[in-house]
């Protein structure tokens, strides 16, 4: 009797194995660097700044900058409304912008302890670094004119007042009359409304 | 007899060609889903609105996104040595240089809620580096 020898089975291959594989891999790559983040980090209490996009059950998906794009609530968790009163999980709805105070878990996941409503705008910081050079000094006006080492082709006037705090590099008070034409300076300064290549300084530093 | 064999043997190659050309076809459309780049994920930069960073200025402490129980924070980075550093909050602003090895260190006060700190140094050749941090300062109760 003859018994007929079989091929060894071979693993069936479905077509779509590749994308499969390749769908597997970013996940795990996505997994991989939101664990670095909750890992590489011995604090897990995180705050992140979102808008809603998405409520679900007790999830809730963000549109941020943030690697953080989900978090869940429990019966814990206190919501804040915008005139600081407690609000509910049923009062949030999607496009609120919320600062989201939680607990970061292995997995990336923020468990949130507060979630407040706040419009980004009330916590924006407007204000403005330059380094650059001093090119001209007004004399009719307070008004300081400087290039900034990022832009050599833009300039800005530079506003100070008597609010401008003027100091040398290692923190020592000097008067605006120190400053010299061709100096280096860092200036922190606030737009100004009445015209856009201009700045009202908070901060002048006399760098050299 | 001998006719039929023949002919079932065109006829057979016909279907095979037709088939293995359609496969081929099929896989090379296929082929550049297959060939892109798996590990290449988008490294997003930061958080909060335009939150951007360069490679040589650092910040040890706070972490972005952050928490705090405490308004007065020191804040911990390194840049190129002897850079020049400011760091300005919604409120006020902080100045501090960085040693030979370009560590700094600076003492800054929060507001309470959320502040976004604007860091921007300088080096002594006049190279600028710049990051943003969302540092959050509650005295509210998390555990």
């Amino acid at each position: 009797m003859i018994t007929p020898t079989l091929p060894p089975p071979s693993p069936t291959v479905p077509p779509n194995s590749g994308i499969q594989e390749i769908k597997q891999m970013i996940q795990e790559k996505v997994r991989e660097k939101l664990q670095e983040i909750s890992q590489g980090e011995t604090d897990p209490k995180k705050a992140i700044i979102a808008a809603i996009t998405k409520i679900e059950g007790g999830s809730l998906f963000f549109n941020t900058q943030s690697l953080i794009k989900e978090a869940t609530v429990d019966e814990n968790t206190v919501y804040i409304g915008l005139k600081q009163n407690k609000i509910k999980f049923s009062d949030l709805k999607v496009s609120q912008e919320v600062l989201v105070i939680g607990l970061l878990d292995q997995d990336g996941k923020l468990l949130v302890k507060r979630l407040i409503l706040t419009p980004q705008k009330s916590f924006q910081n407007l204000k403005v670094i330059i380094f650059g050079q001093v090119v001209d000094i007004s004399t009719s006006s307070p008004v300081l004119v400087v290039i900034p080492y990022s832009d050599k082709n833009s300039q800005y006037q530079i506003k100070y007042t008597n609010n401008t705090t003027v100091l040398t590099k290692t923190g020592k008070k000097i008067t605006t009359e120190s400053i010299k034409k061709g100096q280096k300076i860092a200036v922190v300064a606030t737009p100004d409304s009445l015209s856009r290549q201009s700045l009202i300084s908070e901060k002048i530093v006399t760098l050299e | 007899m001998l006719k039929e064999f023949i002919l079932a043997i065109i006829f057979g190659s016909l279907i095979g060609f037709g088939a293995s050309s359609a496969i081929v076809t099929i896989n090379q459309k296929k082929s550049p889903v297959s060939v892109s780049s798996p590990t290449s994920i988008p490294t997003p930069i930061s958080s909060t609105a335009n939150l951007t960073s360069t490679p040589t200025l650092s910040i040890e402490t706070p972490k972005n996104e952050s928490f705090v129980s405490t308004a007065n924070i020191t804040l911990k980075g390194n840049s190129p040595g002897n850079s020049f550093i400011l760091v300005s909050t919604a409120k006020d602003s902080y100045q501090a240089t960085a040693d030979n090895s370009g560590s700094f260190s600076l003492d800054l006060s929060l507001s309470l809620g959320a502040n976004i700190l604007k860091i921007k140094s300088i080096s002594p050749d006049n190279s600028e580096n710049n990051l943003e941090l969302l540092v959050t300062y509650s005295t509210a109760k998390l555990e």
